[in-house]
């Protein structure tokens, strides 16, 4: 048994290299030979030849591993193209060195990712709780549903410090997404939910928005199902403010200090909704 | 001395293997003790966007709850917080209040915060206990005053109410921790003037202010009333004078006080726990023990009523545990 896990890439995959087994409460349990038998899903070329019939690699073919039994993970290598890293995990910590591929976290039920780098498209799709923190940006549908299903993420926490694709928060239905760039049609069809944009929201903006809160400081064009409320300093934001502070994610100071204008919405829906969008300091 | 039937009565002291000083600062020490009860507790913060407001809804909140015997809870101001201590970033207050079981306390703070802190102008409501296991839906209870237009945030596994109101919005927490705290913890100060006598009982809430864990409901943290059980006349009555205390009644009955004093007060204490009531005490009576002051005692029931018995000695000595 070791302190952590350390997964090394050889070389980077010719197509896309599905990785959901690579999940830090999955190898908790597991020997350096059971998680090097693990199987990859990737394309023919990654293969030992074309002809080859398989359609899956042992882990240990394409990754060195150090380490075993633990829940700390990290992986390292030319990580972009390589897909479901934390797929369904439910603890531990996975800390990705570098940028990402798709689906990072997928339906993770806790524990912690973090990603040094930027992460592909759907990531934390439909995450029902744990947290994932991306240092770079973030691709479309961030925090989305799984093809075809209503809701999107029902739990936890997504961090992104830069900025994210179309789509971010998309039919969320429960927990918090914080981005620290822009976002381009966010919020669509939000259930509930929390999601903050700390620069600019360009495109849609909550559309079909049943109660999901969408803030934003750095501005968006508010549809023309919002309402203009009032200006305001809601105290909820302060109490975000000093959340992020503590979770070692601090975001601009002036969420905490501003007033904010309510607009209510999606009006062709429930219209419990909100977009906050900064409207000036509050401090006298 | 408080007690949830909020009586006193001088008594005996059992035995104790640790004997504390006799004296401190010349002022004796008598060799009793001070008898307690259980009962449970919370903490609250309320803030507000200046000290100011949040002040003003902790005053509010811990009125009228001096004793259980007639306020149904006991509470007080436990200290003033920093906005860099608060969960919303705003300057505010802790407030200590305690009720006799959890359906009390939960009953209390639903109808405490909001009558007092939902009214209050710009203030917010949170649980100061979030370890605590026993947990009450108080923000829960008090959500349904949105009228279906309240909304829910989740923090860190926290569930915090947004309820819509005059000035923009009432943020309050779901649930709030409960814990098995004490109530009665308690010093007297026996003085030769009423004047003397209450200045010590000043330096010793002065002394106690800004304790964690503990807190003086009564006002200005000092009671003049202290109470025996039942009456010598009147059936029906829960506590009456300490006459015993009484110094106007020296001559015509049985006085616990000493030669020369002339007037007593008592401070009382409820706390979180007992460690954080010993500390208080030990500050408080050592801030009283002053010229013109002749004896620090205490109330107790010969120790057969209350689990929580509180050597004064021993904590001068230094002894903080039971």
């Amino acid at each position: 048994m070791s302190d952590a896990i350390t997964l090394t890439l050889r070389r980077a995959p010719s197509g896309r290299l599905g990785a959901d087994v690579i999940a830090p409460d999955r190898f908790a349990t597991l020997s350096n030979a059971e998680i090097g038998a693990l199987p990859l899903w990737c394309s023919r070329a990654d293969m030992d030849g074309d002809h080859h019939p398989r359609r899956t690699v042992p882990l240990g073919d394409l990754f060195g591993i150090q380490g075993n039994r633990a829940s700390t993970v990290r992986v390292t290598g030319d990580l972009g193209t390589v897909d479901g890293l934390g797929a369904n995990m439910g603890s531990g910590t996975l800390t990705i060195d570098g940028d990402a591929g798709c689906e990072i976290g997928r339906m993770m039920r806790g524990g912690a990712i973090s990603v040094l780098g930027s992460a592909g498209a759907d990531a934390g799709l439909a995450m029902a709780g744990g947290s994932i923190a991306i240092s770079g940006g973030a691709g479309e549908r961030l925090g989305g549903p799984l093809p075809g299903a209503a809701r999107g993420m029902t739990g936890g926490e997504i961090f992104v410090r830069g900025s994210v694709g179309r789509d971010a928060a998309i039919a969320v239905r429960r927990g918090l997404i914080v981005v620290g760039g822009d976002a381009i049609d966010a919020g669509r069809a939000m259930i509930a939910g929390t999601l903050v944009v700390v620069g600019t929201i360009t495109g849609s903006v909550g559309e079909w928005n049943k109660r999901g809160s969408i803030i934003t400081i750095g501005g968006a064009s508010v549809p023309p199902t919002y309402r203009y409320a009032c200006t305001y300093q809601p105290p909820y934001l302060g109490l975000l403010h000093r959340y992020l502070q503590s979770r070692t994610w601090p975001i601009d100071e002036r969420i905490a200090t501003g007033r904010f204008a309510r607009y209510c919405g999606d009006v062709s829906q429930l219209g419990r909704g909100e977009l906050l969008t900064w409207a000036d300091d509050a401090s006298p | 001395m408080s007690a949830p039937d909020g009586t006193t009565a001088a008594g005996t002291q059992p035995p104790s293997s640790v004997r504390g000083p006799a004296s401190v600062g010349g002022v004796a020490i008598e060799e009793t003790f001070a008898e307690a009860f259980p009962m449970r507790g919370s903490r609250i913060v309320i803030t507000g966007t200046t000290a100011s407001w949040a002040r003003q809804a902790a005053t509010t909140m811990t009125g009228f709850a001096t004793s259980v015997i007639g306020c149904k809870c006991e509470a007080a101001i436990e200290r003033e917080l920093a906005a860099n201590e608060t969960p919303d970033g705003r300057p505010g207050v802790s407030v200590l209040l305690f009720a006799t079981d959890s359906d009390g306390l939960q009953k209390r703070l639903v109808e405490r915060i909001g009558q007092t802190v939902l009214t209050c102008p710009t203030t917010a409501c949170f649980d100061g206990l979030p370890d605590a296991p026993e947990r009450m839906p108080i923000g829960r209870a008090l959500r349904v005053f949105g009228d279906g237009y309240q909304a829910s945030k989740v923090l860190g596994g926290r569930r915090y109410w947004r309820i819509p109101v005059m000035d923009g919005e009432f943020l309050v927490e779901e649930e709030f921790g409960c814990v098995r705290g004490i109530g009665g913890g308690n010093f007297l100060v026996l003085g030769e003037t009423a004047a003397g006598a209450l200045a010590a009982a000043e330096a010793a809430v002065r002394a106690i202010a800004g304790m964690s864990g503990a807190v003086l409901p009564f006002p200005g943290g000092i009671v003049r009333s202290g109470s025996k059980v039942g009456s010598k006349r009147y059936k029906g009555m829960i506590a009456t004078t300490n006459d015993a205390f009484a110094p106007t009644l020296c001559p015509i009955t049985a006085s616990d006080l000493p030669a020369g004093v002339n007037a007593a007060y008592e401070i009382v204490l409820d706390g979180l726990d007992f460690a954080s009531i010993a500390a208080a005490m030990r500050a408080g009576i050592t801030a009283a023990c002053r010229p013109g002051i002749r004896s620090i005692s205490a109330g107790n029931y010969g120790g057969k009523l209350g689990p929580h018995h509180f050597h004064l000695r021993r904590i001068m000595a230094g002894v903080l545990t039971p």
